[in-house]
């Protein structure tokens, strides 16, 4: 425990000192503000447009369904992007630069550096992605005052999904010691498979990619809450397999 | 649309504000750097001015592992 | 005990064979030189001690424990001095330091102190400043600090001395033989002044094993010779009956024969030198005539 707590403390530092855990707050707080501004002001700028071009148009007014719709677009793609880029080197730096070294030859129990550092980035993506949830929601009842269904399950769903990722970045850390990029790149990669995969209709519902293009049809109506029982269930299982790998192939890798 | 301006307030001055902190820390940051690794002082000062959010991003992300 | 006993260590690099068949036995409170020119296999070696890296054969025990790759038990005896000591830059001594001792279950009520002991060794008490900003010399000296912090039975040390300046040099030396009422060190390297300086015994790695393991003083090390000091002409003299060569200015090493054959020798031919010396091998020499 005490190895735990105290390497948890030193991620704390080192995130505070060299500023990246504020700079990933301050974005994520700024997709919070920037969601519901956009939504409110898409309906004003598309009437200028077409002002402009000589279309005479109704522009309906925005919906509460519009600004979380922009929150999601924003977060499923550049908050995790962000995310991944500014925290995913968080186990290869140290390969690469041999500060892992000092500690495990002082009976720095392995296991302890996969645990901490997953914890530190689930931590931190909880509290980034909750803030600027919270947000984007107070936004959204004070302009437009309007309920939605699945209001939490529908934000869970990023949020496991965020978890699925951590899991995977750690995972490829444990392959990929001192390449950050190739951490980068095998994320990448499987996302990608996973949208090509989930093109085939039978396939799409059980993967984890499915999380992130529910949030708006649960918000909507159209989804309801078991139709994402499966690929919950999947990808939560999925997330512990990687962790647990991640663990056991950590255990094994040589270090110079 | 002038009164449009003071309807947005609510929005723009906490991105404003946001936007502020993390340029200005960057750049405090940037000046007392003594050496980078990629580019130099006065091209990373350049990139946090003019990209919005990402530039003060790439800086922490490449210049402070 | 032995503090460290290696059994039939191997390990090879893809085709490249390091260490072949190597053993070891360290004794406790002794300061011992691990000598091997640059590539022997060296750090290779510590590495597998410490567990960091996977043996192909072979068995190590430290303090009777046996090492297990990844597994990081046995690293509770051990302090380890890497050649470039890595930290994490953005702290200072002190909260590197605490760092280290509740990596190590150091005491709680204790830590301080221990801390304060440590920076006070190694000279780097007071010392605000954050580890971005220190010199090699420094961090070689917070390394020592660092690897000492739970009272490690066994130091190990790997090329301590290499990178630095000679003040450097016989800084980390001194706080090296200071250390050894506590500790047995283990150091690797291939200055072989630093090892005649402070080492109470030697192991020569070559070809991938010890191939000589011995107490360093001057009974070990054998006799090279007798130095005798002649001028030419004796040397043709003598030349056809003792095996003597040339070696500096007017000094001629007579090997392979008594004091008395000499002096006999010396005696029947009405030589009679200066200066006649009883010549120690180096430890240099010693190291020279089996790596070749």
């Amino acid at each position: 425990m005490r190895q735990i707590s105290a390497l948890f403390r030193k991620e704390l530092i080192e995130s505070w000192r060299n500023f990246k855990s504020m700079a990933f707050l301050i974005v994520f707080i700024i997709i919070g503000v920037l969601s519901p501004f956009t939504a409110l002001i898409m309906p004003d700028i598309l009437s200028m447009v077409m002002e402009d071009s000589g279309i005479k148009a109704d522009i309906p007014e925005s919906t509460a369904l519009d600004s979380y719709t922009q929150f999601f677009s924003n977060m499923n793609q550049m908050g995790l992007a962000i995310f991944v880029i500014i925290f995913g080197s968080i186990l290869t730096h140290e390969f690469s630069r041999n500060t892992l070294v000092n500690l495990v030859t002082k009976g720095l129990k392995r296991t302890n550096v996969i645990v901490v550092k997953s914890l530190f980035l689930v931590f931190l993506w909880t509290l980034g992605y909750v803030i600027s949830a919270l947000v984007t929601y107070v936004y959204t009842l004070y302009y437009w005052d309007e309920s939605a269904n699945h209001l939490v399950l529908s934000f869970a769903m990023t949020w496991m999904y965020g978890l699925f990722v951590i899991s995977l970045i750690m995972l490829a850390s444990t392959f990929f010691t001192t390449s950050f990029i190739a951490v980068l790149s095998s994320v990448l990669a499987l996302v990608i498979v996973m949208l090509m995969a989930s093109i085939h209709p039978d396939i799409a519902e059980y993967l984890p990619q499915y999380l992130i293009g529910s949030n708006i049809g649960l918000l909507a109506g159209e989804i309801e809450s078991g139709d994402v029982l499966w690929s919950s269930v999947i990808t939560g299982a999925a997330t512990l397999v990687f962790f647990m790998l991640a663990i056991l192939r950590f255990k094994k890798v040589p270090m110079n | 649309m002038n009164m449009d301006i003071q309807e947005y307030l609510p929005f723009l001055i906490p991105l404003f504000l946001l936007q502020l902190v993390l340029m200005v820390t960057a750049l405090i940051m940037i000046i007392r750097q003594q050496r980078f690794r990629y580019f130099n002082r006065i091209i990373w000062i350049v990139i946090v001015i003019i990209l919005n959010i990402i530039g003060p991003i790439l800086y922490f992300v490449l210049e402070r592992r | 005990m032995d503090i460290l006993r290696i059994k039939g260590l191997k390990k090879a690099f893809g085709e490249k064979a390091v260490i072949e068949n190597l053993n070891l036995e360290v004794k406790a409170n002794e300061i011992f030189g691990f000598i091997g020119s640059n590539g022997a296999g060296k750090t290779t070696t510590m590495k597998m001690v410490l567990g960091l890296l996977a043996a192909d054969e072979g068995d190590i025990y430290v303090c009777g424990e046996k090492v297990r790759f990844g597994d990081t038990l046995t690293n509770r005896h051990v302090g380890y001095l890497p050649d470039v000591p890595e930290f994490y830059t953005y702290m200072n001594a002190v909260e590197y330091l605490k760092l280290c001792a509740d990596i190590t279950q150091v005491e709680k009520s204790s830590q301080g102190e221990r801390i304060d002991e440590l920076l006070k060794l190694v000279g780097l008490d007071g010392e605000k400043t954050k580890i971005r900003n220190y010199s090699r010399g420094m961090k070689q000296r917070l390394g020592i600090a660092q690897a000492l912090i739970h009272r490690p039975k066994l130091l190990i040390c790997d090329e301590p001395t290499s990178a630095l300046d000679p003040k450097g040099r016989m800084e980390i030396l001194k706080i090296l033989k200071e250390i050894t009422k506590e500790t047995t060190v283990i150091f690797s390297t291939h200055i072989l002044s630093d090892v005649e300086r402070i080492c109470d015994r030697v192991g020569i790695l070559y070809g991938g094993s010890i191939v000589k393991a011995f107490d360093l003083n001057q009974d070990a090390l054998g006799e090279k010779g007798i130095a005798i000091e002649l001028d030419r002409a004796a040397y043709e003299t003598l030349k056809p009956l003792l095996d003597i060569q040339h070696a500096e200015g007017t000094t001629y090493v007579v090997a392979n024969h008594s004091l008395k054959e000499i002096y006999d020798t010396l005696h029947d031919h009405e030589i009679y030198p200066s200066k006649i010396i009883k010549e120690q091998k180096s430890l240099e020499d010693v190291f020279l005539e089996v790596t070749s």
